[in-house]
């Protein structure tokens, strides 16, 4: 209900009276942490697992990669499957055969400590279409297309759904343009759930991957985005929730996807 | 146990033998019939000796057989003298006028009844405000306001800009508990704390009490604000009113049969929407934006003994968007009490009490849309007697029941949304308490003010009770009848204070008290809003517990002209509640899995001085203090700030009468800056730049400081109408003070810190009148 609240004074108030600046405030630095990004795309068959470390507050640039780790994935029967350093902080591994329904492990070492953690891969949810409705202009955007994802939640248990856009081919990778939801509200049900800030024009392509995350994941990537977007609003902030053992930042998460395709006509 | 029996020996030594006769009646005001609250009557031959109104305005005061001189005295009225021969009980109702050089304009900024009772009282110091006395302070939009005046006090902070909510030594904003006519307030305010629900000119009287809190009071860990309405006036029908910027206020009053009773209806709304057709965004305009309060009461006396009163309140905010939003919550109350005087020294009070909170709001409408709605209900009965066992003791005791209704979520959707129809499980449990005071004087120095409360929660069916693994997954599920406890809660409360008048302008008070508080609001963002949710304590849910010593030293000068007090405390919280990552609090049936559980620490010091009489008077107050709290699940069980970890904090408020036509205001506001959380690393995730959480609130805001100024006009005065203009100007040198300070990514892609701040110089212009 952040987003109640700061509609609410952002119009009243925000539209009127307030005024930004950019001010000097002192931030406590904190020591470099180990950051783990680990994805397992099952689809595609591909693990990628991005080592970094954090940096200061006012400091430019990218975090500085850690390379030279020994990264391994690890499947229920306990089979370890090395990744290859492709010497950037990125450890890729192609042509990794999902099963679905199943755990698996990942090590990461870095300077002889072992990071650990699990991810439980569910079975992908089928996208059964994208369709676009003309909508008049609203407090939500102007006027134009907005694209609808057309599915049905399985019933019976819960599910986390992540849908990632590419517009005329670019994939949107903003905060804002995030996009993660569960199914509390609406299990079961046939759903037609919106890109309800977006407004597309006729003729713009747009290609959903809708992925299937665990629990895990999907409180993870919440958590990640709450923060992220959060601007001191949240009265009790905390960095998101690791599954890496000593103390990592990052998640290790395993999904599947299926994706579908729309071209937006009058 | 031991205290129990000391206490009951003093009680029972203090009982004199000796033949007494009691003078007993009303106290009001001779122009509008208005109960005097807080008026005395003291005897002249004896020192010391004396009673007070209580808040019906009765009095009571039993004296050995003989002559006395009674003088009858209330700040700002003339003193009213009788002579009695105290041969039997006997019945006094005294109408007291307001003295000539007061008429006009209230002089004293701050009332207290007696000149001199912040030395004399038991009591530790009460926060006493009245309309009147503040209407020339300047604030916000030029709205009078006895929430926003009191927040001027010391030992008071606001929650800031933007937010409703005040917080009282370092505890928490939901441990104040709010009550007008004795109902509780669940939300005190408008437009998200802009204003409170407290209509000015519909008040009588608001006494916030912070520490040796009386054992009549029960149920918030850290303080009680207590509003009065007014009664109306018995004597003749009047009509009052204000327009000012943002809304305009209606009262009518008047007898229903003359000095037997009288009835008020007090109304307010707000306009705000009209600046909202000029914003910019053409989005905006033709957006519903107000709020409305109306206040009711009658009474009526029912010959001698008996009278009844009648009230309520109903307000509402309001905001609609076109189709794609709204949202509006309001709070509903209701009061009905009787007053009965068994004999000249029992007085008894009976309530019963409705009080209801609830918001929701809609995005869509029809079938694309979708709503949540909220609620919380109470019933309470209320007993009260005051039992005036001689003139040194003045008992009170009672008892009450709260049948609390939470009503946690309701989702209603529209056939294209997708969303399940969702109606979470009501929550019902019942609240009682049971007390006794007595407020004893031991000797013309030494005054003793002590209580127990019994207090009792009985958090109960129908509905599920859980418990949740550390992830938060249900552990055990189980079920349960109407009226079939789940988990029954109980505490003793212990309540006292002293007083050791040290000499004739002097004394020294301490007082301790502890508080259960059964019932929580949860908010897990930093700025106060009505979808915070009220929880009862449970099976997962521990009570809050607060305990507080305070210890203080008054001295008044120049014949009670200045008035001097400083104050420490020290505060103990437990079982307070703080939030996993990523809380979600709203239609959410399983709120437990998303709290922690950790205690506070409050300590500070307040020094204040008050001028109370002249043409200059007003107060500087300044306080030095801190607000920690601990969790085992936070920063690995380091004490942290509380947000409203203000270490210094001082205002000034001022007001200066040049002429009966013209008074001057200003007040100062500087604190340091609330303690936030920044981030203390940066890394790139996913493709997003994410902050790294440090320790909690382990930052601060820049400083806060603002002047208001303000002056008021009282236009020329006719026979039968009275009015006046106040201007004022809030923030009046344009100081930016953050709201919130966000990081952001600047156009070069470095990482720079953006505050947002809300106001800078607001000027505003109000009219007040009066038929009389």
């Amino acid at each position: 209900m952040k987003v109640v609240n700061y509609i609410y004074i952002i119009l009243f108030f925000g539209a009127i009276l307030s005024c930004t600046k950019e001010i000097d405030v002192e931030v406590k630095d904190a020591d470099p942490q180990l950051v783990i990004e680990a994805n397992y795309d099952a689809t595609n068959e591909r693990v990628q697992v991005n080592v970094s470390i954090t940096k200061n507050v006012f400091e430019g640039g990218v975090n500085p990669v850690i390379t030279g780790a020994a990264v391994e994935i690890i499947d229920e029967n306990g089979l370890a499957t090395p990744l290859v350093d492709q010497g950037n902080g990125s450890y890729i591994l192609e042509n990794y055969a999902p099963t679905y329904l199943s755990t698996y492990s990942m090590n990461v070492t870095v300077d002889g400590v072992m990071y650990s953690a699990s991810s439980f891969l569910p079975e992908v949810v089928q996208l059964d279409s994208l369709s676009s409705i003309f909508t008049e202009a609203s407090l939500f955007g102007a006027a134009g297309y907005v694209v609808y994802m057309n599915f049905t939640d399985p019933a019976g248990l819960p599910n986390y759904y992540r849908a990632v856009r590419s517009v005329n081919g670019e994939v949107l990778t903003d905060l804002g343009d995030q996009f993660i939801f569960d199914d509390s509200f609406s299990e079961g049900n046939a759903q037609t759930v919106p890109f309800f800030g977006d407004r597309y024009e006729v003729g713009d392509s747009v290609v959903v991957e809708f992925r299937s995350y665990n629990k895990n994941s999907y409180d993870y990537y919440s958590q990640l985005f709450d923060l992220a977007g959060d601007g001191g609003q949240s009265a009790a902030p905390a960095n998101p929730v690791s599954n890496w053992s000593n103390d990592a930042l990052g998640h290790f998460a395993t999904w599947g996807w299926d994706s579908k395709y729309v071209v937006v006509v009058e | 146990m031991k205290n129990l029996y000391f206490l009951g020996v003093l009680f029972f030594a203090s009982l004199g033998l000796a033949q007494q006769f009691t003078v007993s009646g009303s106290i009001t005001d001779l122009k509008n019939g208005e109960d005097l609250f807080g008026a005395s009557v003291v005897v002249k031959e004896l020192a010391n000796t004396g009673a007070q109104a209580n808040v019906y305005g009765f009095y009571s005061l039993s004296l050995q057989k003989g002559k006395y001189t009674l003088v009858y005295r209330y700040s700002g009225y003339e003193d009213v003298v009788k002579t009695v021969d105290l041969t039997e009980n006997i019945t006094l109702n005294i109408e007291l006028g307001v003295s000539a050089d007061v008429q006009q304009i209230e002089e004293v900024v701050i009332t207290s009844k007696k000149e001199n009772e912040n030395i004399t009282s038991a009591q530790m110091e009460v926060t006493r405000l009245d309309p009147k006395s503040i209407e020339t302070i300047p604030i916000l939009f030029g709205e009078q306001d006895v929430m926003k005046t009191l927040q001027l006090t010391p030992g008071v902070k606001g929650a800031g800009e933007g937010n409703a909510g005040f917080f009282v030594r370092g505890g928490g904003a939901d441990q104040n508990l709010i009550l007008l006519d004795e109902s509780t307030v669940y939300n005190a305010s408008h437009l998200l704390g802009f204003f409170s629900v407290f209509n000015s000119d519909a008040i009588k009287d608001v006494a916030l009490y912070k520490s040796g809190i009386p054992a009549e009071y029960g149920g918030r860990a850290s303080s009680v604000m207590d509003v009065r309405m007014r009664d109306g006036n018995n004597k003749k029908m009047g009509v009052s009113g204000g327009i000012g910027l943002i809304s305009s206020r209606l009262t009518v009053e008047g007898p229903i049969v003359k000095d037997k009773g009288s009835f008020i209806v007090s109304g307010r709304r707000s306009y705000a929407d009209i600046f909202l057709n000029f914003a910019p965004d053409t989005n905006l305009r033709g957006t519903t934006l107000f709020f409305y309060d109306l206040n009711m009461k009658a009474n009526y006396k029912f010959g001698e003994k008996d009278r009844v009163f009648v009230s309520g309140y109903f307000g509402r905010d309001k905001f609609q968007l076109g189709q794609d939003f709204g949202f509006d919550w309001g709070n509903s109350t209701a009061t009905v009490r009787w007053n009965h005087i068994f004999s000249d020294k029992l007085f008894s009070n009976t309530s019963v009490i409705f009080s209801n909170f609830d918001y929701q709001f809609s995005i869509g409408e029809g079938d694309d849309g979708f709503g949540i709605r909220s609620s919380i209900q109470d019933w309470n009965l209320k007993q009260d007697f005051t039992y005036y066992l001689n003139s040194n003791n003045t008992l009170k005791y009672g008892f009450n029941a709260i049948y609390h209704t939470f009503r946690p979520g309701v989702l209603e959707s529209g056939a294209n949304v997708g969303f399940n129809q969702i109606d979470l499980d009501k929550r019902y449990a019942a609240e009682v308490g049971a007390y006794v005071q007595n407020e004893q004087k031991l000797s013309n120095r030494f005054s003793l003010f002590y209580g127990l409360r019994y207090s009792g929660f009985n958090y109960m069916g129908e509905g599920t009770a859980y418990t949740y693994d550390s992830e938060g997954n249900v552990l055990t599920e189980q079920t349960y009848e109407s009226f079939e406890t789940i988990k029954y809660y109980q505490g003793l409360e212990p309540r006292f204070s002293m007083s050791l008048i040290t000499n004739e302008n002097s004394s020294v008070k301490a007082g301790y008290n502890r508080i259960f508080q059964y019932i929580h609001q949860l908010s897990n963002t930093t700025t106060s809003s009505p979808t915070d949710v009220w929880v009862p304590s449970s099976n997962l849910v521990a009570p809050q517990i607060g305990d507080q010593v305070a210890v203080g030293y008054y001295q008044n000068i120049k014949n009670n002209e200045y008035q001097f007090s400083v104050e420490t405390y020290y505060k103990w919280l437990q079982n307070q509640i703080d939030y996993k990552p990523n809380a979600n609090l709203v239609l959410n049936g399983q709120v437990e899995r998303e709290l922690v559980y950790g205690k506070g620490m409050a300590y500070g010091v307040e020094f204040q001085v008050k001028k109370t009489k002249g043409k200059l008077t007003g107060w500087f107050n300044y306080t030095l203090s801190r607000a920690l709290r601990q969790f085992d699940d936070i920063d690995e069980g380091q004490a942290f700030s509380a947000r409203q970890d203000r270490i210094h904090d001082l205002n000034l408020v001022l007001t200066y009468k040049l002429s009966d036509a013209w008074v001057f205001s200003t007040s100062f506001v500087y604190y340091t800056g609330d303690a936030v959380t920044f981030p203390s690393a940066q890394y790139v995730y996913d493709g997003i730049t994410t902050p790294y959480v440090g320790q909690r609130n382990g930052n601060r805001l820049p400083d806060y400081h603002r002047l208001d100024l303000g002056a008021t006009w009282y236009l020329k005065e006719k026979k039968r109408f009275e009015h006046s203009l106040n201007f004022s100007i809030y923030n009046a040198y344009g100081r930016e003070n953050a709201f919130s300070v966000r990081f952001v990514e600047n156009d070069a892609g470095q990482t720079v810190a953006e505050q947002t701040a809300l106001f800078k110089l607001i000027p505003a212009i109000t009219y007040n009148f009066k038929l009389k």
